[in-house]
């Protein structure tokens, strides 16, 4: 209610020496997963001290009395409950990870509970877990069906972490693929499969400058998970995704885009480019590749997130050392299919 | 716009509940039968709303929980002051749950805000249960689920023995929990920082309020309707989790309540209905509460399942196929072990009627 009475400054936690910037209103917990760190949690109200850390520096204000859950000794040595506690200074607190530092990567179990087409070739598939899986939006999966025994294929999250548990994948069909082929082709709700994840370097760092979203084909999963995230974390920078595709029927997710632009706060230019729309189909857009659009888009100061088969990914990567975007600013995950259908 | 309307249907059976306590007698006994028939026909024709809104003023629906305390103030004086009745007992005590517990569930779940956690206190002190504040925070989010949970109903317990357990248990373990609190902090159990104490002075003020107003009388009417408002949190406690199981050790996810996203019951209760994202992550404000449609789902809408609850042989014959099915389709290997054994506990043959759930 009051919340225009608080400071809207962000600070920065260090959880066990890792750096974690805190949103304002943001509890210490939430600042903490949303940084995709596996902070031990269960109830999430201040009932269960699942949560609990020691405060090494800093102050926090408490948001429930912590005497109801946390012992004398640990009161005295200064421990907290991450999920009641907002910063007030920046901060740093030390948790026990070890059941988590284990399984920083971990495997979960889960079913099958929807698959839809997105597009002839590319079906999303969505999987409820038994237990939440903690990944930055952005990072992949190695994913394994029950059907097919032994056989992982790596596939980026197409959400963020949801509350539910639930997690997306985009899977496309490649030829001689035996789980992409499986997935398009034959129902497989209420299979078992496993998630083991996260792995990947391709998440939104944070900062001020303008981004840049080249996605090619399935490409568009982790880029679609990583605005989500920053659109509920207020992020506000000015954002040009760049979409390739074949032909018109290879476009898929465009509701989702619009309705990310529309509730942005900030400049956002969606431009679908088609490589192979056939003449006289209608297509007023844009034809070509990607990257032949790409100088119009790419200012220095760009931070590029790129995603899709490696060719897109390396004519890409060329045009913005061109356009002057610095090497460290651009971000790629590369959709391979030597070693695995991604 | 409607975005916000929708959240003040709630007031408007408020003001509805109250002409009808107004008038007295017949229109008593006709409000309470229109109330009950707008819930459950809205749901039955309503149907599910699963939209998320994004709210760019949550400032006014703050205000509109606010709003219940004066409403339900009125509603109660004029229960006291008008015709005392059978019809406005039960009209009164579903008030004291819908506009009192619900919007008071809501509040004191925000601990970041002092003002909404005193109202939620206060809205809490019509049904004598401002322990709820404790119990449900220190105890239910912690043990929802669990065999150590007394808001949860076991698998083949019967309603109204729920009532009384869960009442009881949810008071010894509320001034448990207290105690221990106070212990901590180095103070005795019987002082004015006993939270425990302090709520339920807070419900004996609220009856002298009601025998300064209508004599013995006018206090014996209130406890009446606050006790029937407590008997319905509880009723709707047994429905958000009857039969569900969860190892402790184990973080709560969404399917570890009964949801329901009935469009009628969620917009009259600031969403209580999207209860598998509220126990996964408590410190969401209703407006975001997600609609969770792969979650466990209830018989329908909130009052009609409290319709269901209350009649056991029709609550047992459409539950048990559904807890069987979450044990199926829900439940990890592990859960379904805990099941196997709350179904040898419910002492009910249909819970043992085979091993058809995967052991």
């Amino acid at each position: 209610m009051f919340s225009f009475l608080r400071k809207q400054e962000t600070v920065t936690a260090q959880v066990n020496g890792l750096p974690v910037t805190i949103h304002p209103g943001e509890t210490l917990l939430q600042a903490a997963l949303r940084n995709g760190i596996d902070f031990p949690h269960s109830c999430r109200v201040g009932g269960c001290a699942t949560c609990k850390c020691r405060l090494l520096s800093g102050r926090v204000k408490e948001l429930t009395r912590s005497g109801y859950v946390l012992s004398d000794d640990e009161l005295e040595r200064g421990y907290i409950l991450a999920c009641q506690s907002v910063a007030k200074t920046d901060i740093a607190v030390e948790v026990n990870l070890d059941h988590t530092t284990r399984r920083a990567r971990s495997k979960v179990a889960g079913r099958v509970i929807g698959q839809d087409r997105l597009t002839h070739d590319i079906t999303r598939l969505r999987i409820q877990l038994d237990e939440g899986l903690q990944y930055k939006a952005g990072q992949f999966a190695q994913l394994s069906l029950a059907p097919l025994d032994g056989v992982e294929r790596s596939y980026s999250f197409a959400t963020p972490v949801q509350p539910d548990a639930q997690v997306q994948f985009f899977i496309r069909k490649v030829t001689g693929g035996a789980l992409s082929t499986l997935v398009n082709e034959r129902s497989l709700i209420g299979e078992d499969v496993m998630v083991d994840g996260p792995m990947g370097e391709f998440w939104l760092r944070p900062a001020d400058a303008p981004l840049l979203f080249i996605a090619g084909g399935s490409g568009l999963a982790p880029v679609l998970a990583v605005m989500r995230d920053a659109l509920d974390a207020g992020v506000r920078r000015p954002v040009t995704l760049l979409f390739g595709a074949r032909e018109q029927r290879d476009l898929y997710a465009l509701d989702e885009i619009t309705a990310i632009g529309k509730d942005w706060g900030a400049p956002f230019e969606f431009v679908p480019v088609l490589s192979a729309a056939a003449e006289g189909s209608g297509w007023q857009g844009r034809r070509g590749m990607v990257g032949d659009y790409l100088a119009q888009h790419a200012t220095p100061g760009a931070h590029a997130y790129l995603c899709g088969p490696p060719a897109m990914i390396d004519a890409c990567s060329a045009t913005l050392a061109q356009c002057g975007v610095a090497q460290e600013h651009i971000h790629a995950d590369r959709f391979t299919t030597i070693w695995g259908d991604k | 716009m409607l975005h916000y309307l929708k959240f003040f249907l709630f007031h408007a059976i408020g003001l509805v509940s109250l002409a009808a306590l107004h008038a007295g007698g017949m229109v008593t006994t006709l409000g309470l039968l229109a109330v009950l028939g707008l819930y459950i026909l809205g749901d039955a024709i309503g149907g599910d709303d699963l939209s998320t809104p994004k709210y760019r003023h949550p400032a006014i629906l703050t205000f509109q929980l606010w709003l219940a305390l004066p409403l339900l103030a009125a509603i109660v004086y004029t229960a006291v002051v008008s015709t005392h009745s059978v019809a406005g007992v039960l009209l009164t005590g579903l008030m004291i749950g819908m506009v009192g517990t619900i919007t008071a569930h809501e509040l004191t779940h925000r601990t970041w805000d002092p003002v909404s956690m005193l109202i939620g206190r206060w809205l809490l002190a019509f049904s004598f249960d401002t322990v709820f504040s404790i119990e449900h925070v220190y105890g239910h989010h912690r043990y929802v689920s669990t065999l150590e949970d007394p808001a949860t109903a076991p698998r083949g317990r019967n309603v109204y023995f729920h009532i009384v357990a869960s009442t009881i248990k949810g008071n010894v373990s509320a001034w448990e929990i207290e105690r221990k609190r106070l212990k901590r902090e180095g103070r005795a159990p019987l002082s004015p920082h006993n939270a425990v104490l302090r709520g339920h002075a807070m419900s004996v003020l609220l009856v002298a309020a009601a025998w300064a107003i209508g004599g013995w009388g006018g206090a014996g009417y209130f406890t009446l309707c606050a006790l029937t408002g407590k008997a319905l949190l509880e009723v709707v406690n047994y429905m958000e989790h009857y039969g569900i199981v969860r190892d402790p050790a184990t973080p709560v996810q969404p399917r570890h309540s009964w949801n329901t996203n009935r469009r009628f019951s969620s917009w009259t209760m600031f969403n209580l209905t999207r209860h598998s994202h509220h126990h996964a992550q408590g410190e969401v404000p209703y407006q975001d509460l997600k609609p969770f449609a792969d979650a466990p789902m209830m018989i329908s809408g909130y009052l009609t399942t409290i319709v269901v609850a209350l009649i056991p042989p029709l609550w047992h014959r459409l539950m048990i196929p559904k807890v069987i099915a979450w044990d199926r389709t829900h439940a990890t290997p592990a859960e379904r072990k805990l099941a196997a054994q709350a179904n040898a506990r419910s002492g009910m043959k249909a819970f043992n009627a085979g091993d058809m759930h995967g052991i």
